[in-house]
């Protein structure tokens, strides 16, 4: 039996065929799916980078999902690993798209590893100067604000 | 900019989905939708959101403040265990004492209040977990019932005891049995502090 395929089309107009099991990682497509049964899906801001990201992710963890069943531990250690190398690769600014993305097409697994690889990045910061600095992120406290903190960090006594 | 008049199934677009993803990808950190940031901030351990996190801007900060983000607090895994003093006065629930017991055995002394939710038996079965605790001060105590026995039995080394019961809540009494327990099962106790229970007496024991 020949699997169904559907299609989903990036903001740049390309289209991917993706298997519907693959496609159906996603939450919202899953319903868009039954929804709209034989029409392409424009996913209008999702980047063909991103989409493709996507992609690869849920085609990963379609194909471990289905093969495993409740099969040997070791292959969810092994998508675990898959997993950290995946969003290991990924710069910073794409992760955030790719955040997005997981968040927007409700795929709770990739939102879980990409907020994961944040807050591993923000782990490995030595401080709230080298956070901005690595996140790109403005300093927008007043001078109380700050002083306020200063002393609410401080013990009572 | 995503089109609003592209047509198909999401069209019209939810408005979020526009306005949190742009073209080209990357809106600023600060600015991602709270729920994300919750979720990404509060994988951070508790030193990491209170030393760095909420330091970093407004808007991050406003999350680390968030009740929800103290549902757990991850403090004891740095110290692998080694934890040998805490005070979480008015603060904490039992599950979060007795998993404070379970990971630091070491555990010397302890400070807190017996508030909701934390409760005499949560207090109580985190208190037989910790073996070699010496010092122990509880804030707004209630009725022990047989607990002080139990306590005294599982903490051999308890040097200091100080019970108090200021503030509002259900007055305390220290009972007979509350004394008794006291003098059988602490032996090692040097010092014994029982303040606000009516009578507001000190009593030194060795």
């Amino acid at each position: 039996m020949s699997k169904k395929m559907i299609v989903l089309k990036s903001s740049e107009g390309v289209s991917f065929v993706v298997e519907e099991a693959v496609a159906r990682q996603s939450k919202i497509i899953s319903f868009l799916v039954e929804e709209f049964p034989d029409r392409e899906l424009p996913l209008t801001n999702m980047t063909s980078e991103i989409l493709r990201k996507t992609i690869e992710y849920c085609k990963k963890h379609v194909v471990e999902d289905d093969g495993g069943g409740d099969s040997s531990s070791s292959s969810s250690g092994d998508l675990k690993e898959w997993d950290v190398k995946f969003v290991a690769e990924i710069d910073q600014p794409r992760l955030m798209d790719l955040l997005m993305a997981a968040n927007y097409l409700d795929i709770p697994s990739l939102l879980d590893v990409t907020c994961q690889k944040v807050a591993d990045t923000i782990a490995a910061c030595n401080d709230e100067k080298e956070i901005r600095a690595t996140f790109n992120i403005e300093n927008d406290f007043t001078e109380e604000e700050v002083e306020a903190i200063r002393m609410e960090n401080q013990y009572p006594i | 900019m995503a089109s609003s008049s592209s047509s198909g199934p999401f069209s019209p677009a939810p408005p979020f989905l526009t306005t949190v993803m742009k073209e080209g990808g990357c809106i600023n950190w600060a600015e991602l939708p709270y729920e994300l940031k919750s979720s990404i901030l509060s994988s951070l351990c508790t030193v990491d959101v209170l030393e760095n996190a909420q330091k970093v801007c407004t808007s991050w900060r406003h999350v680390c403040k968030d009740p929800k983000m103290w549902q757990k607090i991850d403090m004891v895994d740095r110290s692998q265990g080694g934890l040998v003093e805490i005070d979480i006065s008015y603060f904490g629930t039992d599950s979060l004492l007795n998993y404070f017991a379970l990971s630091s055995s070491n555990l010397r002394s302890l400070k807190l209040a017996l508030v909701s939710p934390i409760t005499t038996e949560g207090l109580t079965e985190a208190l037989v977990k910790l073996p070699l605790l010496e010092d122990l001060e509880v804030a707004q105590c209630t009725s022990w019932g047989d607990s002080l026995k139990l306590v005294g039995q599982s903490c051999p080394k308890l040097k200091t005891l100080k019970l108090h019961s200021f503030g509002v809540g259900p007055r305390w009494t220290f009972s007979d049995d509350d004394a008794l327990a006291v003098a059988e099962t602490m032996p090692g106790l040097r010092n014994l502090q029982l303040f606000g229970n009516g009578l507001s007496w000190f009593k030194s024991h060795s």
